[in-house]
C-alpha cells in the first residue's frame, strides 16, 4: 500500500468579481492523481502557477479540496475528526522555500525544538533537552546552536533548522516546497545531500516540489510534470530524463541552461506563455503552446494513460504500447 | 574594440557594524559585441560592481579605481554628463522588472519618456519608435499592449518591456543583472534568445550578471568569477568550464547537479562565505579551500596572467611565476 495516495484532486479558488459576486474560478489544481510510497521521493515539477504548491497544501490538509481524496496510510484525510487529524499531522511535515519566513524570529532554535517535542509528547519531559541536541546533530548543526536565534544563522543553516523542526516529530512524509531554490549553489548541494542522508536514516518519503530539473533529477525516484493544474507526464526520474514523451516535458528539458559551453544549443524554443487558469479551458492544457498541436488537441482533453510500464503521459499524439489506462483516468 | 575598461574598482559601505568591503580591486574589460559574464553567489559584489559603473551608489563610496568608457573616465564625469551616459549609452535591466517599472504609468508611456529624454525627439516620433521597439522585443499586438500597466503583464512580458526600454537609446553596453532569475525556465530561455538576437543586431556589449553557471555557459564569451568582493578568475568561457583553475571555480562547477548524468552524492564547498565586514588576512577563500597552504593565510593573492587569456588570483598559480 502506498504511503500517500492522491486521487482526482481538484482545488478551485473562487474569484471575487470586479463589483459584486463571484466571476468564476481559478482552477489551481484540476484533477491530479499520484502515489508516493514510503521511503521514496516523488517530485512535482512545473512552472510557477502550475499548481504544485497547492497540491502540497492539499496533501497536508492545509486546504480543503474542491473534489477528490487524499489517503495517508489508508486514511481519508478529509473525513477525519479534528483529533485524528492532529495525530496524523505528526507524520506529515513541511519544509518551505524561505526558512527565514517560516521560523519564529523571537524564539531560540532550542526553544522551538523543545516546544514541538513537549507539545506532542514525543519523549519524556526530562529527555526533551537531549533529544533536541540529537536532532540538531542529525541535521549537521552543533548543539550550542540551540541557544541562538534564527537571524544569527546563514541561509543554509536556517534551512537545516527548518528541516530539524520537520523531523523532530518523526514524520513519515515531508512535503518540501522548493527547499533549495533560495540557496546559493555551493550551499544547495549541502542541503540536498542532507535530505538524502536523512531519507536513508529515517526512512522518510518526500513530496519534493521544485522547478529546477537538475535538482529533481538528483533527489527523486519518480517525477510528475505539472502544467496548469494537471499532470502531463509521470515516470521514473531516469526514464523521464532519458526519454521524455510529452512535448511539454521535452521543451522543459531542452530549456535548462546546461553548464557546458560546448553544448550550447539553438534548437526550437517553446513560444508563448502559460495561459492563466481562469475560465473554461477546453482541450489539452498545453495546446496553446504545443508545436505539434492538432485539431483534436484543441477539442478534446487527453487522459493520462500508461504509455509504457510505469510511464504515464497525457497527449493525443502518443500511442500507448500497452493500452491499459491509468486507474481512474482523467476522462470526464 | 574595447568599450569599457574597469581597473581597480573598490566600493565600500560604511555601516554601524563596520566597513563592508563590497567590491575590492575589481578589474575587467568589455569588448564590442561580446558578452562578459559576471558570476558568483549572493553577496559577492556582482550587483555593486554594476551599480558602481553606473555611479549609483548613494549609500556607499567608490573609494578608488577607474571606469573607462570609450576613452572617457566615468568616475570623474560631471553628474550632468553621467546622466546622459546612464540609460543612454550604458543601459541596465534588473532581476525584478515589476520593481523597475512605474506602476501608475502605462508601459508605452514609460518607454516614450526614455526616448524623449535621451534622443530629444518629438513625442509623435517617439511613440511610433516605441511601437517598433515593442515589436522588436516580441510583444504581441504592441499597439494594444502599449496601453497596459505593468501589473497587467506577465513576468516574461515585463522583462521584454525592460529590454525594449533599455535598447531604446541604442546603448553600447547593456548591463543585465540576473535578467532571468525570476522567470520560469521556458520563459527564461526565450529572454536569453532575445538578448542574443538584439546583441547581434545592435553589436552591444553585454555585462551579464548571474549566479547560474548554466546561463553563463549559454551566453557568455568571457567570464569573471567573483568571490567575497573580488574577482578570483577571469577567462574565456570554454577555458573556464573545461579547465577551471581557481579552487573556488572548481568547487562551483563540481557542485552543480549534472542534468545529463545522475550522481549519488553531490560535491559541495564546505563552510560559507566570509563576512565582508570582517575578512581574513590573506586569501578570502582560505577557510573553504581544500588546497590551502601557509602562504594563503598570510598574503593576499593577486590576479595574474597565466596565459591564453586566463587570469587567476590564487597562490597556487603565483608560485610558478
Amino acid at each position: 500500500m502506498s504511503l500517500l495516495s492522491v486521487n482526482q484532486l481538484k482545488k478551485y479558488f473562487p474569484l471575487r468579481g470586479r463589483f459584486l459576486g463571484s466571476s468564476g474560478y481559478i482552477r489551481a489544481v484540476d484533477g491530479v492523481s499520484f502515489k508516493v510510497n514510503s521511503g521514496e521521493t516523488f517530485a512535482l515539477v512545473g512552472e510557477s502557477g502550475s499548481g504544485k504548491t497547492t497540491v502540497g497544501f492539499l496533501v497536508l490538509g492545509l486546504l480543503r479540496p474542491t473534489e477528490g481524496e487524499v489517503y495517508f496510510k489508508g486514511e481519508d484525510l478529509f473525513n477525519l475528526r479534528v483529533e485524528e487529524m492532529r495525530r496524523i499531522r505528526r507524520s506529515m511535515q513541511m519544509v518551505f522555500q524561505d526558512p527565514y519566513g517560516s521560523l519564529n524570529p523571537r524564539q531560540t532554535v532550542g526553544g522551538m525544538l523543545k516546544e514541538v517535542l513537549s507539545f506532542h509528547h514525543v519523549v519524556e519531559p526530562d529527555l526533551v533537552e537531549g533529544r533536541a541536541e540529537e536532532i540538531l546533530r542529525l541535521v549537521g548543526l552543533k548543539p550550542v546552536c540551540k541557544s541562538r536565534y534564527p537571524h544569527e544563522f546563514s541561509g543554509g543553516e536556517r534551512q537545516r533548522i527548518a528541516i530539524a523542526r520537520a523531523i523532530s516529530l518523526e514524520p513519515e512524509l515531508i512535503v518540501a516546497d522548493e527547499p533549495v531554490s533560495a540557496l546559493d549553489v555551493s550551499i544547495r548541494g549541502q542541503i540536498l545531500n542532507l535530505l538524502r542522508e536523512l531519507q536513508e536514516k529515517l526512512n522518510l518519503a518526500y513530496l519534493f516540489i521544485a522547478h529546477d530539473l537538475a535538482v529533481v533529477r538528483f533527489i527523486s525516484q519518480r517525477v510528475g510534470v505539472m502544467y496548469l493544474g494537471k499532470l502531463l507526464e509521470v515516470a521514473d526520474t531516469e526514464k523521464l530524463f532519458k526519454k521524455p514523451l510529452h512535448p511539454y516535458t521535452k521543451a522543459l528539458l531542452s530549456a535548462i541552461p546546461i553548464p557546458d559551453p560546448g553544448r550550447r544549443k539553438k534548437e526550437d524554443l517553446l513560444s508563448g506563455e502559460m495561459p492563466d487558469a481562469l475560465g473554461k479551458l477546453s482541450g489539452c492544457r498545453f495546446s496553446s503552446r504545443c508545436p505539434y498541436v492538432r485539431e483534436k488537441c484543441r477539442r478534446e482533453e487527453p487522459p493520462l494513460v500508461e504509455v509504457e510500464e510505469d510511464h504515464f503521459a497525457a497527449c493525443h499524439l502518443i500511442k500507448p504500447q500497452a493500452v491499459d489506462s491509468y486507474s481512474d483516468s482523467d476522462s470526464r | 574594440m574595447k568599450v569599457l575598461e574597469v581597473r581597480g574598482l573598490t566600493t565600500r559601505f560604511y555601516t554601524l557594524e563596520g566597513v563592508v568591503k563590497a567590491v575590492e580591486n575589481v578589474s575587467f574589460e568589455m569588448w564590442g559585441g561580446k558578452t562578459l559574464g559576471l558570476v558568483g553567489e549572493s553577496g559577492c559584489g556582482k550587483t555593486v560592481t554594476a551599480l558602481s559603473i553606473m555611479r549609483l551608489i548613494p549609500q556607499g563610496e567608490i573609494v578608488s579605481g577607474n571606469v573607462r568608457y570609450k576613452g572617457r573616465e566615468l568616475l570623474k564625469l560631471p553628474e550632468g554628463e553621467m546622466r546622459r551616459i546612464r540609460g543612454g549609452e550604458i543601459a541596465m535591466i534588473f532581476q525584478e522588472p515589476l520593481l523597475s517599472l512605474n506602476p501608475v504609468f502605462t508601459i508605452g508611456n514609460q518607454i516614450v519618456e526614455a526616448i524623449v529624454v535621451h534622443k530629444r525627439t518629438s513625442r509623435m516620433e517617439a511613440e511610433s519608435f516605441m511601437i517598433k521597439l515593442l515589436e522588436l522585443v516580441g510583444i504581441p499586438s504592441p499597439r494594444e499592449m502599449a496601453g497596459c500597466y505593468p501589473h497587467q503583464l506577465s513576468g516574461g512580458m515585463r522583462q521584454r518591456v525592460m529590454i525594449a526600454m533599455a535598447i531604446s537609446t541604442q546603448p553600447s553596453v547593456l548591463i543585465a543583472d540576473e535578467p532571468t532569475t525570476a522567470l520560469d525556465v521556458t520563459i527564461a530561455s526565450q529572454i536569453l534568445e532575445l538578448m542574443r538576437e538584439l546583441q547581434s543586431k545592435f553589436k552591444m556589449s553585454i555585462l551579464l550578471i548571474t549566479h547560474d553557471l548554466g546561463v553563463i555557459a549559454e551566453m557568455a564569451d568571457a567570464v569573471a568569477v567573483m568571490y567575497a568582493g573580488e574577482i578570483v578568475e577571469c577567462a574565456e568561457v570554454g577555458h573556464l568550464f573545461k579547465k577551471p583553475l581557481h579552487p573556488y571555480t572548481k568547487g562551483l562547477l563540481e557542485c552543480l547537479p549534472d542534468p545529463v548524468r545522475r550522481e549519488t552524492y553531490l560535491k559541495t564547498i564546505p563552510g560559507h562565505v566570509p563576512d565582508l565586514r570582517n575578512l581574513p588576512s590573506g586569501c578570502n577563500f582560505q577557510d573553504r579551500c581544500p588546497y590551502a597552504i601557509q602562504v594563503c593565510k598570510e598574503a593576499k593573492p593577486h590576479l595574474v596572467d597565466v596565459g591564453s587569456g586566463t587570469f587567476v588570483s590564487c597562490h597556487l598559480y603565483q608560485e610558478e611565476l
